[in-house]
């Protein structure tokens, strides 16, 4: 694998040089050898055993303030100098009048090196030893108390999964400015899911662990077994509850569920390409305040907490920044890749990512997650009189005015300051804008939360992402439900 | 790519498959007024080894032989060390065509980037020149060719190719405080786009849009869905359900209701593989195997699922020729999914109720449907209020709620089939059990 990388950087250097013979102001290389590791276990059997291998090169060449892009998969030579004479080509045809930031060019090699264990390194027998243990706990251990064993006549396992994945690699960015960086990606996790039936009803659980550290916490045992244990307890207190009151109501948000405020919603609104086209009502909401104190919102490659996704470096090339979004309910600005950083006479804030060599970039979002507030969270849940806790995020959607709709799959009703009876499938509507002026309470501490499953998906481009936050406390919010 | 199998039969495997498929790409497209164009070429190889039913599958993003000669010892090794798949059975065999079906256009040979380019330039002029309320956000125009190859240890050895052409655009309106968004596309496999068309109905949309008015009660009526609506409502639900995947693996309601009436006796679905003009028609599915048309619900009984050739062979069937990959899984997934038409025009649905709600577009949250279940729990951003066949009033969004499968035993069935970027070939439908708030 590093010879081949190394094979890869020596033609990207020679791409650029041939670039700049053939007439190109400006010339970037960025090549890609990364990794993908899935295993799925189903039903009592290896369903998946796969290995993915991503090897491309895309080639961003300037030309008169115009920009052409072209990729190529395979490190065939041919094929790369084709896709130079395209992007050269899509240059001239495209006159588009762009201009890039001018960024400090980086001599740099990051990679994350707090853990033990990195993927490649771990046998495939090791991995599925682990995915075994979670099977095994999704049916072993006592979920319940009344209950010895999930299998009992009242109650089926109607599916169970868990499944692994791994994605790892280089990535190298290269231009004729100088910027010669790569990049160590790794990003690991296991996601379980359980259905089951009882007495005719049925539940879905699922829990999931991803980090960038490695596989050092997919290996521990206590990990392992709370995965499997609580999806079946998940699925089966799904199985037993019913809808949430409809209606507006007190929403305690988890980490997760925050996150998707943050990241789904208010994220894309503050990217600087929707700013540019006026797409967001933001573009012109500098400086002005939009929600309570407890509201502030941050977009990071490299945040303080563990289990983040580590984005040190953009697919520009241009090393991440912790880009404040909202401080104490103040709006302070903008998510940017170079070309927009240039259109606002700003700096970069390594926003310009690609979801791999074959696509360009534009300004996506690396961990997006609303800041800690002052609050405990047994503190948060004795000042409230009645509500909802609301957790385990499904997805859902947002439109650029701010109007969204989550699902979130499981919560509780909160009663004169206690947890009671479990609700499922809470829908949650409403606008973002209207909803950070209701948020009264965060606690103090942050969880962030990344998968290698799926991403976020943007102009037919699915990237790694990380979301989360405190547990946000919203004083009214909209539920759909029954 | 009979010499690599060889290859992976010599080394150690029992079964070994090879994919291969080259795509091309061209794009051109606007972000605001900013005009982005670019085009790639991806090489794709996948490899499955079976050794003692025990499978392991590749995803090369290169054609290289030494590459693919490492991943397969690779895979050789994961699959001594995989437990075996009991339910294996065994790779496809050949077996001819329903019949040929062409799905290659030689009338889109002839488009290149610079006509993609022109034609995006001169759609945004012409947006821009529609109202001064409107605001583009995006047009895009999306030009794909495609080929690809499988070969196999039994004998499978097919090629197939087909193109496309695509165009999407998203248009915002502005007046006042008042702002609305939608969106509007058109697939073909012509040059004949009908662009204009395309933007004049979707900014007359966004700008009926902004003059959206609250519905200040609870409806329970008649929802007259168009065939965006009914069919991104149906794809995150029935057609996840009817896979032969979803039955064995424990998540498809309907799994033991095969010969039962599930819906309105109104209601005929297929899974038309051969579909004239279809999307997704081919001669072939991805792991070789010939499309065909699968009949689903027929007059409203549950007749089949969709199977790959292994979930068709778990049940002792035959494969319905519906294995589609995405990079290593092979999946089970509609080609072309159709709805027998009804009689009625729009027109005469509308005026067939006193009042009716009628939804446009694909509803937000639509892919969060509860498909295990049916519940559905959406919101309609597109809505009108039609009183005795007249369109009335432009709503602003609602929740709309209730349970998909129940809602299919009482529908009615316009004429209006359109082609949908779900696949799905739907006219519109009238449902009468949603509730929206």
């Amino acid at each position: 694998m590093e010879d081949e990388l190394g094979y890869l950087i020596d033609y990207g250097h020679k791409l650029i040089k041939k670039g700049e013979e053939k007439g190109v102001d400006w010339i970037e290389v960025r090549i890609e050898n990364t990794r993908y590791e899935y295993i799925q276990y189903l039903n009592d059997r290896v369903k998946e055993a796969n290995i993915n291998r991503y090897i491309g090169v895309g080639i961003r060449v300037g030309i008169d303030k115009s920009i052409g892009f072209s990729s190529t998969s395979s490190h065939d030579i041919n094929r790369m100098e084709e896709a130079l004479e395209e992007a050269i080509k899509i240059a001239r045809l495209s006159n588009n009048e762009i201009t890039l930031s001018t960024e400090k060019a980086s001599k740099k090699r990051y990679e994350l090196r707090n853990y033990r264990h990195h993927p490649r390194d771990i046998s495939f027998e090791e991995k599925l030893d682990a995915i075994r243990k979670i099977y095994e706990s999704i049916f072993e251990v006592s979920p319940r108390k009344d209950i010895a064993k999930v299998k009992t006549p009242d109650i089926e396992i109607s599916l169970a999964s868990v499944s692994y994945g791994a994605y790892y690699g280089d990535i190298i960015v290269l231009t004729n400015e100088g910027v010669d960086v790569s990049s160590h990606q790794i990003l690991t996790g296991i996601r379980t899911t359980v259905i089951v039936e009882e007495a005719g009803k049925r539940g879905d659980g699922t829990t999931y662990l991803g980090t960038s550290r490695g596989m050092d916490k997919l290996l521990e045992e206590d990990n392992l077994v709370k995965l499997g244990v609580e999806a079946t307890q998940h699925a089966l207190e799904k199985a037993g509850s019913s809808f949430a009151p409809a209606g507006r109501q007190v929403v305690i948000a988890a980490p997760g569920v925050s996150g998707v405020f943050a990241h789904e919603s208010f994220g894309h609104m503050s990217e600087g390409d929707f700013a540019l086209s006026k797409s967001t009502p933001l573009y012109d909401k500098i400086g002005e305040t939009l929600g309570t104190e407890y509201v502030s919102i941050y977009d990071s490659g490299i945040p303080p907490y563990e289990d983040s996704f580590y984005y040190p470096v953009d697919s520009e090339g241009v090393e991440t920044k912790t880009v404040t979004l909202v401080e104490k309910g103040v709006f302070k600005g903008f998510m940017h890749s170079r070309e927009t950083a240039a259109s606002y006479g700003v700096d970069s804030t390594g926003n310009g990512r690609a979801e791999d060599y074959s696509h360009p970039q534009i300004v996506r979002m690396r961990n997006t997650y609303f800041g800690p507030g002052d609050w405990g969270y047994e503190e948060i849940i004795k000042e409230t009189k009645y509500g909802i806790l609301v957790d385990d995020e499904r997805g859902g959607q947002a439109n650029l005015d701010g109007t969204f709709t989550f699902t979130a799959s499981r919560g509780y009703i909160i009663k004169n300051g206690e947890i009671k009876e479990p609700v499922r499938d809470i829908i949650l509507t409403g606008n973002i804008l209207e909803m950070l002026k209701h948020v009264d309470a965060a606690t103090d501490k942050v969880e962030i939360l990344t998968l290698p499953f799926g991403g976020c998906g943007k102009d037919g481009q699915s990237v790694y992402i990380g979301l989360g936050g405190p547990y946000l406390r919203i004083a009214k919010l909209q539920i759909g439900g029954k | 790519m009979e010499n690599i199998i060889r290859y992976a039969l010599s080394n150690g495997a029992d079964e070994a498959e090879i994919f291969t498929r080259y795509t091309r790409v061209n794009e051109a497209r606007t972000e605001g007024d900013k005009l982005k164009n670019d085009s790639k070429i991806i090489i794709e190889t996948v490899i499955r080894i079976v050794v003692d039913k025990s499978i392991t599958t590749a995803y090369l993003t290169t054609d290289s032989g030494d590459v693919i000669r490492d991943s397969i010892n690779d895979l050789i090794s994961l699959a001594k060390n995989t437990p075996p798949d009991p339910y294996w059975e065994g790779l496809p065999y050949p077996k001819k065509p329903v019949k040929h079906v062409n799905a290659w256009s030689s009338d889109l040979e002839s488009i290149d980037q610079e006509l993609l380019t022109n034609l995006t330039k001169k759609d945004l002029e012409y947006m821009k020149s529609k109202d001064n309320r409107v605001i583009p956000v995006s047009i895009k125009y999306s030009l794909y060719s495609t080929g690809y190859k499988v070969v196999n240890s039994n004998g499978v050895n097919i090629e197939d190719r087909s193109n496309g052409l695509g165009y999407f655009i998203d248009v915002k309106a502005k007046d006042g405080n008042s702002e609305s968004n939608t969106f509007g596309f058109k697939r073909s496999k012509t040059r004949e786009i009908e662009s204009e068309k395309v933007i004049d109905e979707t900014v007359n949309r966004a700008l009926e849009l902004l003059k959206g008015v609250k519905l200040d009660k609870v409806y329970k009526g008649p929802v007259l869905m168009d065939p965006l609506a009914v069919s991104s409502t149906l794809y995150f639900s029935l057609a996840r359900v009817i896979t032969g995947t979803a039955v064995q693996e424990g998540y498809s309601p309907l799994a033991k209701r095969l010969g039962e009436e599930i819906s309105d006796k109104r209601l005929t679905i297929y899974d038309d593989g051969l579909l004239e003009n279809g999307w997704n028609t081919r001669n072939y599915d991805e792991e070789g195997y010939p499309q065909q048309k699968t009949g689903i619900i027929v007059d409203g009984k549950l007749v089949g699922f969709i199977h790959n050739t292994y979930t068709a062979r778990r049940m002792g069937v035959e494969s319905t020729g519906n294995a589609r990959r995405r990079e290593s899984m092979i999946r089970v997934d509609i080609t072309n999914l159709t709805i027998k038409p009804g009689s009625k025009d729009l027109d005469r649905l509308m005026s067939s109720y006193d009042e009716l709600i009628l939804v446009r577009n694909m509803p937000m949250g639509a892919h969060t449907i509860n498909y295990m279940t049916g519940s559905i729990n959406m919101v309609g951003t597109e809505l009108y209020y039609v009183k005795k066949g007249s369109i009335e009033k432009v709503l602003k969004p609602l929740t709309i709620t209730g349970n998909i499968y129940e809602a299919l035993t009482d529908i009615e069935i316009g004429n209006d089939v359109e082609d949908t970027f779900f696949n799905i070939y739907t006219p519109s439908i009238v449902f009468t059990k949603f509730t929206l708030a």
